[in-house]
């Protein structure tokens, strides 16, 4: 059941992130909470405790917010998204809720906003997508999709919606997150990243996150009962943050190994790190990020790559 | 206060009977010596069914007595059932019992919210999850009721042991009845097993048996669960005993590896104890296993 509801409070707000691990230093809008899509390891199956989904229907105001906020940020080139709290595009195209402020952003021109989500439903934003909104999908395995993101679009639907927004004049992102380690995966990944590179015009891809799967300690009991074996296959231990997350030695060694595979398709890839510690960071090379500071500079230095002056 | 023959009551009918087990050695001695003192509650049908006292009517059969004194209860089930939780409830119960009296409120008719209630007296987290615990605790194997009882075990962990099924249950009981079994430790263990059977697709036995005590059964389960763990807390372990640090000295390392940090603790009581502790750390930085250490908590060689 969808609700309807006014804001109250501020809906837009500095990525909650983990403690003592690195953030990308993102501004989320809070414009649905709750998704459809009920992926598996979703996060909000530990987090929100009302099962249905509320969208925030004044969107002048929340507009407002973001403006304040864009104008109040004197450092950074701040980029936005609606997909921490819901999916992006799940409900967009029944409730169309996102064309306002995709529009805004065409016209402010001061900041990025990104759209994530795992629902390939773009077509009927074609109207208003314009060169500051970034469309970005999670992307994995098939096989995952099948058994773990049940209700999701299938990774080729994905993918061509990628295309679809580049030929539109989009910038998009790749999001590897939830990178699950189970039996085969290793193949299964590299197999992803064959058929992204197929699909994906990979130099116009503005950037990529990589981040292993992780979720809260209650969260463990219902993957226990539900009998998750992909989800509990790789080892799991209690992050710094209070998190279940894979080993540290393993995480490096998938994450060099994703990272191999992306920069043989394209070297100038930008890829970052979700949710890691700094020295996960420094054992996976590049950029030499110690703090969210460090990578929000980065994400700078990148947009200014794609957008020159023009932001 | 009447009596009444054992003989004349019905006691195959367990139906107000909270009581596990009946056997209680306590009681028989305190019944061989004194008698029972306590009349029982007898609910008035036709033959009389019992609604407190089992253990005591227990007891009065192995000792052969005959006549017992009773107390004629009318009123209706309901209330008899009632009456025969409210009774125990003025000593300790064990999960088990108390697993029945839920279970029993829920087969006689009372609400959820009634039944809720009730739990609440009894120590019973009061919702559908324990209730559904409680419910299957209280129907499921004898075996299983014993070995709850005999390690004094809380409702959680009952919960955890439904999850196998009755032969894993069987192998944990076999596993774990030879051991001297903490609560915690325990439920750490079936935490484990729980995740070895969801990769593995099942447990077995000569992988785990024969461990000396739970931390050795532990290990033992993590080896498979956290292989790349368990092999670091393996080498830690070689690299600190290789080391022989005196005990007024403690390294310590994050239990996940996460930290890339590790602390080094000194005690000393004195100035002298001080410069004798930096003294052997230095000897020790020097053999190189603060660096053989790092190695470990950074997940590959540390460069500085």
């Amino acid at each position: 059941m969808v609700r309807r509801i006014e804001t109250r409070g501020n809906v837009v707000r500095g990525c909650p992130g983990t403690p003592k691990h690195i953030c990308c230093g993102y501004r989320t809008i809070d414009l649905i909470e709750g998704c459809p899509l009920s992926c598996s390891y979703c996060i909000l199956r530990g987090y929100l405790n009302n099962p249905g989904i509320a969208v925030r229907v004044d969107t002048g105001a929340i507009i407002e917010e973001i403006d304040r906020a864009i104008a109040g940020e004197k450092t950074h080139l701040l980029r936005f998204g609606t997909g921490e709290l819901s999916d992006s595009l799940a409900l967009d195209r029944k409730l169309d809720v996102s064309r306002p402020i995709v529009r805004f952003f065409g016209e402010r021109k001061g900041a990025l906003l990104e759209l994530k989500s795992k629902w390939a439903s773009i077509d009927h934003l074609r109207s208003c997508l314009n060169p500051y909104t970034v469309v970005s999908f999670s992307l994995a395995p098939q096989r995952i999709i099948n058994e773990e993101e049940q209700r999701t679009s299938p990774l080729a639907k994905r993918l061509e919606a990628l295309r679809k927004a580049q030929d539109w004049g989009c910038f998009v992102g790749l999001h590897l997150d939830p990178v699950i380690i189970y039996e085969g995966f290793e193949a299964d990944y590299a197999d992803l990243i064959d058929h992204i590179a197929r699909i994906v015009d990979l130099k116009r891809v503005i950037w990529v996150s990589m981040g292993l799967l992780r979720f809260v300690p209650r969260l463990m009991r219902r993957f226990i009962d539900e009998r998750r074996r992909n989800l509990l296959w790789g080892e799991l231990i209690m992050g710094e943050d209070g998190k279940f997350r894979y080993i540290k030695t393993e995480r490096v060694k998938v994450y060099r190994m994703l990272r191999d595979l992306l920069k043989e398709k394209e070297p100038d890839l930008f890829i970052y790190l979700c949710m890691e510690r700094a020295g996960v960071w420094e054992q996976v090379g590049g950029a030499g990020v110690g703090t969210t500071e460090e990578l929000t500079a980065l994400f700078d230095g990148r947009i200014e790559q794609f957008y020159g002056g023009s932001l | 206060m009447e009596t009444i023959e054992i003989g004349k009551i019905n006691v195959h009918d367990r139906t107000f009977c909270v009581s596990y087990p009946l056997e209680d050695d306590l009681l028989f001695a305190s019944v061989a010596q004194f008698g029972i003192l306590m009349p029982l509650g007898l609910l008035r049908r036709e033959p009389p069914v019992i609604v407190t006292g089992f253990k005591r009517l227990e007891a009065a059969k192995r000792l052969g007595i005959e006549e017992i004194p009773c107390v004629f209860l009318d009123v209706s089930e309901r209330q008899a059932l009632l009456t025969a939780i409210m009774d125990n409830l003025g000593r300790p119960l064990n999960t088990i019992e108390k697993a029945r009296g839920a279970e029993k409120m829920l087969m006689g008719g009372f609400s959820t919210e009634e039944v809720y209630g009730v739990m609440k007296l009894l120590g019973l987290p009061p919702g559908e999850r324990a209730l559904g615990t409680a419910v299957a605790a209280a129907c499921a194997e004898e075996v299983l009721k014993a070995f709850v009882v005999r390690h004094r075990l809380p409702l959680f962990v009952v919960e955890q042991l439904l999850w196998f099924d009755p032969d894993e249950r069987a192998l944990v009981f076999r596993l774990v009845d030879p051991l001297n079994a903490s609560v915690a430790s325990l439920r750490e263990i079936l935490q484990l097993l729980m995740l070895l059977k969801v990769k593995r697709g099942g447990i077995a036995l000569p992988e785990l048996g024969g461990a000396e005590d739970m931390d050795a059964l532990r290990r033992r389960v993590k080896g498979q669960t956290h292989p790349v763990l368990s092999a670091l807390e393996g080498r830690l372990r070689a690299i600190l005993a290789a080391s022989a640090l005196p005990p007024h000295i403690k390294v310590q390392v994050d239990p996940a590896f996460e930290k890339e940090s590790i602390d080094i603790v000194i005690r000393a009581r004195s100035n002298g104890e001080v410069e004798e502790a930096l003294g052997k750390v230095e000897g020790l930085f020097r053999q190189g296993l603060f660096r053989d250490i790092f190695e470990l908590t950074h997940g590959a060689p540390h460069r500085n």
